[in-house]
């Protein structure tokens, strides 16, 4: 295994993990603290820094941090107005944090796209994939990424775990320029260690392998490396990469795994409809085509499951979102080069 | 009214004129456009840059500057027109309207067009941005005003509505709204196609002080109102400005299909006899 990553933190479930860190609550909890912490010492540092929110971020933990009440600007159910005036706030200069729920990307896509993308404008959407849970269809967003992925110019990231979601916080807001991370709301192991060299635009080879490459990143990096382990038990060596940044994606990573492994399988709690296995395909077809899968969710509408220990492995397996699938994947994928039936 | 205050109305006037003159001019080489609005908004247009905002067309993103956003980006023919002669960019650029490469795009758009302070031209949006450049002026501890002006068909926007609550709710007085109420969009009559009257019930009761401007295409009339909304404190305000659709064109005033086309070249021989220009030229 390769360093920066924690050997074998994931088979160890999130449960167990919360267990050993003292953490009672469901994990979005110890995520939004851990983002909130470090939004509070970015901004302390940086005055220009400010939040915006429509509902459902607290302003008053900000404001008893030491942020200036006038920094942190709540505008209601209103999702258009707040995107927009935070256009206006980055326009005169400053940095809006919008921190929400992803699902209210998509009933703000045009202001995005015209009112802040269109002049790049440095806007920092730190969107919280709330994720197969208890809201249903209508709460959990699988197609942010796609529609995203098409606006010029912006910087699509997405953490793996907490380790990495604190670095890329860090380095997303030092950028300059219209930013979207999408940030897990369901639990994840921590993969990495503190000392782990997260640099933007840069995958990160987690497991070396040559039989197949398994490119991945979020919530379904973890259950890649399972896979992982999985296939080795079978005698597959998979090589497995983080690709943290979605967009602009690391094109010389795909094309040298391409090259080197000759079979891709792409990993993604997203529809497979725009997400990072199109953008990997659209890479592997101009350079290096070679037998690929996606697993991601196929082309349909999500639901509710309880929000408890387990609720979310039921729509995982429902969605063919699981470590067995991306192993099914990755065999297909293998046996399609060995056949050469690429035509 | 004084003797100076006459000679700046009377110039205001002929700046007016002229850009009705240049907006039809542009509009006509670029074959697409939007006169009716631009026609009826160019006398709030020509006042503000000429008489209200500070402005620094040697340097257009000087931090104390007032700023204006064009919500109704379709009418942009007219402030290119005003930005023009203010210096912002040469006069030839007009006539590159809606060209491929040309810095004055069919809507505004900021990174091409200096002196264009926001991209705009999606309906709705522009209110909602001005809130944002009010509130950061407050967080700069700037005193510039920011004005924005929409049209009236562009109020049927919901998002509109977000932005006016938001803006009374946070007393944002340094933003002035400016409604251009032709009374018209592409499909009619405003009233016949989603009523907006009474209009100005709807932003009193949003908490907006409203001014109502009776003749938004009289100057006398928009620099007084001007001068008001400037010096009212503690909420945001909004001109609501009767104007007239394509006004100073006889035979374009209160018709729709005037929106959004180009003049015929007939037409346009007859627009050029009454908006006359001794000496105007299109370079």
């Amino acid at each position: 295994m390769v360093k920066y990553v924690r050997d074998g933190a994931w088979r160890e479930s999130s449960e167990e993990f919360f267990k050993k860190i003292g953490f009672a609550g469901p994990a979005r909890y110890y995520t939004r603290q851990l983002m909130n912490q470090t939004l509070l010492k970015l901004a302390k540092a940086d005055p220009r820094i400010c939040f915006v929110s429509a509902e459902g971020s607290p302003p008053e933990s900000y404001e008893a941090a030491g942020i200036h009440r006038y920094r942190v600007m709540g505008f209601g159910i209103a999702e258009a107005n707040t995107v927009l005036a935070a256009s206006g706030l980055a326009k005169e200069g400053l940095i809006p944090v919008y921190s929400t729920m992803s699902w209210l990307l998509g009933r703000s896509y045009n202001n995005i796209f015209q009112s802040i993308c269109t002049d790049n404008l440095n806007v920092k959407f730190l969107m919280s994939a709330r994720g197969w849970a208890g809201g249903g269809g209508s709460h959990h967003e699988i197609n942010d990424i796609a529609f995203m992925r098409c606006i010029p110019q912006i910087l699509i990231m997405a953490p793996a775990d907490t380790v990495e979601l604190v670095k890329m916080i860090t380095a997303g807001l030092k950028y300059h320029g219209a930013t979207f991370i999408r940030i897990f709301g369901q639990p994840v192991p921590n993969l990495f260690e503190e000392d782990y060299p997260f640099q933007m635009g840069k995958a990160f080879t987690i497991r070396k392998g040559n039989d197949v490459t398994i490119i991945s990143f979020g919530t379904e990096l973890w259950r890649s490396l399972v896979a992982s382990d999985i296939l080795a038990k079978e005698g597959v060596e998979a090589r497995v990469i983080n690709m943290n940044t979605i967009k602009p994606i690391d094109e010389d990573a795909i094309i040298k795994a391409a090259e080197e492994t000759g079979a891709i399988v792409t990993a993604e709690d997203h529809s497979v409809i725009g997400g990072l296995g199109e953008a990997v395909a659209h890479v592997l077809v101009k350079n290096q085509p070679v037998p690929m899968d996606m697993v991601g969710v196929r082309d349909r509408y999500s639901q509710s499951t309880y929000d408890k220990q387990g609720g979310w492995a039921i729509l995982e397996k429902a969605y063919n979102l699981t470590a067995d699938d991306i192993v099914a994947a990755s065999q297909k994928t293998i046996n399609r080069k060995k056949t050469k039936n690429i035509k | 009214m004084s003797i100076i205050n006459k000679a700046l109305i009377g110039d205001l006037e002929a700046k007016a004129k002229l850009f009705r003159r240049e907006i039809l001019e542009m509009i006509l080489k670029a074959g697409t456009g939007h006169p009716g609005g631009s026609l009826s908004a160019i006398d709030i247009i020509t006042a503000l840059y000429y008489y209200k905002m500070k402005v620094d067309p040697k340097n257009p993103k000087w931090p104390d500057r007032d700023r204006f956003v064009l919500s109704k980006g379709h009418v942009c023919p007219a402030l290119y027109a005003v930005l023009a002669e203010k210096g912002f960019f040469p006069k030839e650029a007009l006539w590159t309207l809606r060209q491929p490469g040309s810095i004055l795009q069919g809507h505004p758009d900021m990174r091409k067009t200096p002196g264009v302070e926001m991209s705009t031209g999606s309906l709705g949006q522009g209110l909602s941005v001005a809130v944002g450049m009010a509130l950061a002026g407050r967080l700069d501890k700037k005193d510039y005003k920011v004005f924005c002006m929409m049209g009236d068909g562009e109020i049927q926007e919901g998002n509109i509505w977000e932005g006016a609550m938001f803006a009374a709710h946070k007393k944002l007085d340094n933003l002035v709204g400016i409604l251009d109420r032709n009374r018209l969009q592409i499909d009619g009559s405003t009233e016949d196609v989603m009523a907006l009257e009474p209009v100005a019930d709807k932003w009193k009761a949003f908490g907006w002080e409203v001014l109502e401007l009776k003749d938004g295409n009289d100057m006398i009339q928009v620099v007084d109102a001007l001068d008001k909304a400037t010096q009212i404190k503690g909420k945001p305000i909004i001109i609501i400005a009767d104007t007239i659709k394509s006004k100073g064109v006889s035979f374009m005033e209160n018709k729709a299909e005037f929106h959004g086309r180009a003049l015929r070249p007939d037409e346009m021989e007859k627009a050029r006899k009454e908006l006359d220009i001794p000496g105007f030229k299109v370079s």
